[in-house]
């Protein structure tokens, strides 16, 4: 695939996306930034394809690299059963005061949504995927994005309290 | 939760998504009309879907990890226009284009250290009696700066009309022919060139710029520790093979025309 023209600046501009993307997947922002970090050298090096939006590749370049990630890790902790009980890197207590606290609150309720229920919602909310989009990228019947997204939504809406008002 | 409510979670979902059909669009929209309870769960879901987007907003906030940023800086520099700034390098020779590549990083800091300035505001009346000197770089051998370049020892201070002044420092012999670094300042800014017989005269292969100072001209050439010239002495370290030519057999090249140059030897 050859490099096409003006791939570095469309990368540039798409970096602050796919942050917010990584960061929606990896619920950490250093995690976030090595993902973003590898999509990026992923598409300098192996190039994109003419026809596609570089914003929408580098999401599933993103999505991919963080699957890979997940896999490695869950070999780790299958490996060495500790590691499951460690917290997973949020921000500092210091970031997160005062009338941040609700933000906190949907933070956490974020971080604990099962991993492919955060997928879902990042593909199509950060990413902007429709559900057929979806389904194909992530390998999984359009009906099952749709109940995902159905059932994560309502997991957040219930932790963060907002069904009560 | 029962089968029938994840049911209208889901659907509520994707109606919020703009993923249901027209049809199935208008019973929901019939349904958060007459039950309170689903327009609720409608608002609690809509509520959650921004929420998500907006959390993913808080990286913006993070400073990027080094490693990231070094990485988009790398990409702005391989990107950067050359002529866009006030260090211009003329894609001369091969080696001055992949010496360019290898250190945007330093001449994009000097265009952020002094401002923009052109090779017009720093040699305005070279500019406007050389046309094209942008475009293709080249100091013709026969007027303003050209000629001092092809006849003025190093150390000499010319100047060439309109308050511009070039002073030689020193030539040196490089793989494609002589090259000359000099200086040259008006009133409004001074600059520092490597500039390399060809053809046609002297071709600029690199120049950096910055606003005049009262510095004059005749102070001894040295190792600056602006930004520009620095970005001058890294060249030079890539372009010179040998040390700077002696004041005699400076002498004797002007003396003779600067022969032995890659175009004279079919000659």
């Amino acid at each position: 695939m050859s490099k096409r023209p003006g791939l570095n600046a469309e990368i540039i501009e798409a970096v602050p996306h796919l942050r917010r993307f990584a960061y929606s997947l990896t619920r950490a922002a250093a995690d976030a930034d090595d993902l973003v970090q590898s999509a990026v050298e992923r598409v300098l090096d192996r190039g994109v394809p003419d026809d596609v939006e570089l914003k929408k590749w580098m999401f599933r370049v993103c999505r991919n690299l963080w699957i890979d990630k997940l896999r490695a890790a869950k070999t780790r902790m299958d490996a060495v059963p500790e590691l499951k009980a460690q917290p997973t890197d949020t921000l500092s207590t210091e970031q997160v005061a005062g009338d941040q606290m609700m933000m906190a609150r949907t933070r956490e309720a974020i971080d604990a949504l099962p991993p492919a229920y955060r997928e879902v919602m990042t593909v199509v909310g950060i990413g902007g995927a429709s559900y057929k989009e979806a389904a194909a990228m992530l390998d999984t019947p359009i009906g099952t994005i749709m109940s995902r997204l159905g059932r994560a939504r309502a997991m957040l809406a219930e932790r963060t309290g907002y069904h009560d008002g | 939760m029962t089968d029938d409510m994840k049911d209208l979670d889901s659907r509520l979902s994707a109606y919020l998504d703009g993923e249901l059909s027209a049809a199935e669009s208008q019973d929901i929209e019939a349904l958060i009309a007459s039950d309170p309870q689903a327009a609720a769960r409608l608002q609690a879901l809509a509520t959650a879907r921004a929420d998500f987007e907006t959390s993913s907003h808080e990286i913006d906030e993070i400073p990027m990890s080094a490693s990231l940023a070094a990485t988009l800086e790398r990409l702005e520099d391989a990107d950067e226009d050359r002529s866009d700034g006030n260090v211009i390098a003329f894609p001369v020779w091969q080696r001055a284009a992949s010496f360019m590549k290898q250190h945007r990083a330093v001449a994009a800091s000097v265009a952020v250290a002094t401002g923009a300035m052109t090779l017009q505001t720093a040699i305005p009346a070279q500019v406007a009696s050389v046309e094209g000197l942008p475009a293709n770089g080249t100091l013709y051998a026969d007027s303003g700066i050209g000629r001092v370049l092809e006849a003025s020892a190093s150390g000499t201070t010319e100047s060439v009309g309109d308050g511009v002044t070039v002073t030689p420092r020193f030539t040196f012999a490089s793989d494609d022919g002589f090259c000359r670094v000099a200086d040259t300042t008006s009133e409004a800014a001074q600059a520092r060139f490597v500039a390399c017989r060809e053809d046609a005269g002297w071709r600029v292969a690199i120049a950096t710029f910055s606003a005049s100072t009262s510095g004059s001209p005749d102070a001894p050439y040295r190792t600056a520790s602006q930004a520009g010239a620095e970005s001058v002495e890294t060249f030079l370290d890539s372009a010179m093979t040998n040390a700077p030519l002696g004041a005699q057999e400076e002498a004797d090249l002007i003396d003779t025309g600067w022969p032995g140059q890659p175009s004279d030897q079919g000659e």
